[in-house]
């Protein structure tokens, strides 16, 4: 009978989660609010890709700010530059960025721990570099302004209709790492991350499931660029700089590596937080590596740690969800 | 059913100066059980990994069932239908012993990324499938008991046998078993031998590498024993255990 009910249950929390949420700008109408929010599942989608390309395929890929940028700019040069409409960027920035994640990824991904970290955050300071020297297609250090927004029907959607999109955004993108988690290339991303030689042994290409363990990841991290990009209607290179994904680093650790309800809660604890008790943003570093610190002596396992522990009701180790 | 199901020629591997593998041949054929034995540094567990595809040979052919695969990359043997169950049993850590199972039982050969990402395109059909054949696995080797159980609350006896489990949910034709009887107590030898005898049928033959001779000498159809890279005796286990070469070889004295 549960077999039955559960994946019936599964699309209504997500329909009902959905609407939920989606009726927020009908409540809160302060522009303030709006651009927290539409900031908010931007970041969700940038940690949750994060935590599945570290998480769930063991990848320290320090390269997450660049495929941002990236997905951020292609759609906002060619939608100022060319006149490209934004819905047609979104495509357009998503596949050129998993391209160029595919060409880097394909030497990379034979490496791992800190070559590979190391090897990522050297890409990622190159591709800030290369925007800011790219002054007449990027607009170098000033960046670009006035991006045309997105239309629906020559009716340009911003505030709490363009929040809608990037909800939509973040759910799909939820929805599709969810589930990959229950399919077998989520398995075989696990296996690889596990234990390469078993994987092999199970017929898991391991070098081909990382690269798209990290393509895929790549692939998010644009899609956010893009939400980001049409919100703001504006670009500008510090949007690459690494700084964001040690922050989204942060997020995650803190929420907890491998934990999607976790890294929900530390995403929305390290972005809201901040800005609700009015710390100022030089003090924003000092106040996350202290509670970074925190977290690393008492919940090495951050804040989804702390739920499995207390969910937990026997002594056996919970199993990977069942899909059905 | 005329080609044998695998068929060993001429086998080298060369580490420097040593020859670990020298001009090996021998065959396994279908439903048969055999067993690999020889002294330490006979040469065995390279001859695995040549099989297994994670080493190349020097020179030599590895066919199965007739197809030449030697030089393979590793995931492309086991795809072929050989499984492999290892000595320092390699699970994946993470997982329950059903999920460590289904890994096997799941078909890794397309990544199928849209439907992972969507579960659309046939994916609760091929769940279902990979879980029932998890399930015959499980059942197989005696440990559906064990099915929800966290690896690391296993003994060593129990993660050999999930080890063989995962190898065995591929359906492969052919089992390479290394060292599947080292540190397993008593009890666990007696579990391990019923298992390996229950997996072996017409679709499935079973090669073992092992150190422990008394115990693959106890059940296994043929032995071929190894010493320097090469192959000294092949037999059934009672020619073995007269054979003077391996009595001088390995055995020793006192038998």
């Amino acid at each position: 009978m549960h077999r039955f009910l559960a994946p019936n249950l599964r699309w209504l929390r997500w329909t009902a989660g959905a609407l939920l949420l989606a009726l927020f700008p009908v409540f809160v109408r302060e522009p303030y609010y709006i651009t927290l929010a539409v900031n908010l599942t931007t970041t969700l989608i940038l940690t949750l890709s994060l935590n599945f390309v570290v998480g769930a395929s063991g990848q320290w890929s320090f390269a997450h700010a660049a495929f941002f940028g990236m997905g951020a700019y292609v759609p906002g040069v060619f939608a100022s530059r060319f006149g490209v409409d934004g819905w047609l960027g979104l495509p357009l920035g998503v596949a050129s960025t998993m391209l160029l994640a595919t060409v880097i990824g394909l030497p990379i991904v034979r490496l791992s721990g800190y070559y590979l970290a190391v090897c990522t955050l050297a890409l990622g300071f190159l591709a800030e570099i290369i925007v800011r020297q790219a002054v007449d297609l990027t607009g170098g250090s000033y960046g670009i302004q006035q991006i045309p927004p997105l239309l629906i029907a020559d009716y340009p959607l911003k505030g709490g209709s363009y929040y809608v999109v990037a909800l939509a955004a973040m759910l799909a993108s939820s929805l599709l790492l969810d589930n990959i988690k229950d399919s077998t290339l989520g398995h075989a991303i696990l296996a690889a991350r596990d234990n390469a030689v078993a994987a092999a042994s199970c017929g898991v290409n391991v070098g081909r499931v990382k690269l798209t363990a990290f393509v895929i990841a790549a692939g998010l991290a644009a899609l956010a660029g893009w939400v980001h990009t049409f919100y703001y209607l504006a670009l500008n290179p510090s949007l690459l700089a690494s700084d964001w994904t040690f922050l989204w680093y942060f997020m995650v650790f803190i929420g907890g590596l491998g934990s999607v309800p976790g890294v929900v809660i530390g995403t929305i604890l390290l972005s809201i937080a901040p800005e609700l008790l009015g710390i100022a943003t030089q003090n924003q570093v000092l106040a996350f590596g202290l509670l970074m610190l925190v977290v690393a002596l008492f919940a090495p396992r951050g804040v989804g740690g702390i739920i499995a522990d207390l969910l937990r009701t026997d002594r056996v180790v919970p199993a990977n969800r069942s899909a059905t | 059913m005329s080609e044998p199901l695998l068929q060993l020629e001429q086998l080298t591997k060369r580490f420097g100066g040593l020859l670990a593998v020298d001009c090996l041949s021998f065959v396994v054929d279908h439903g048969e059980i055999c067993a690999v034995i020889g002294p330490n540094g006979a040469g065995k567990t390279t001859l695995f990994n040549i099989i297994a595809g994670e080493q190349k040979p020097n020179a030599g052919t590895v066919r199965l069932e007739g197809d030449d695969i030697t030089g393979l990359p590793d995931y492309g043997v086991a795809r072929r239908g050989i499984g492999r169950a290892f000595q320092l049993v390699h699970l994946f850590e993470s997982m329950s012993v059903a999920n460590n199972v289904l890994l096997g039982a799941e078909d890794h050969r397309q990544l199928r990324i849209i439907s992972a990402a969507t579960h659309l395109g046939g994916h609760r059909r091929r769940m279902q499938m990979a879980r029932a054949r998890a399930e015959e696995a499980l059942s197989l080797v005696g440990i559906k008991h064990l099915a929800h159980r966290a690896i690391g609350s296993l003994s060593l006896g129990q993660q050999r046998l999930v080890g063989a489990a995962r190898a065995l949910a591929s359906r492969p034709r052919l089992l390479l078993l290394d060292e599947p009887a080292a540190g397993l107590s008593h009890g666990e030898l007696d579990v391990l031998r019923a298992a390996i005898l229950g997996v072996r049928s017409a679709q499935t033959s079973v090669l073992i590498v092992e150190h422990n001779v008394e115990f693959v000498l106890s059940f296994c159809d043929r032995v071929v024993v190894m010493n320097f890279g090469r192959k000294i005796a092949e037999g059934r286990p009672d020619e073995i255990r007269h054979s003077e070469a391996v009595i001088e070889a390995y055995l020793g004295r006192k038998y």
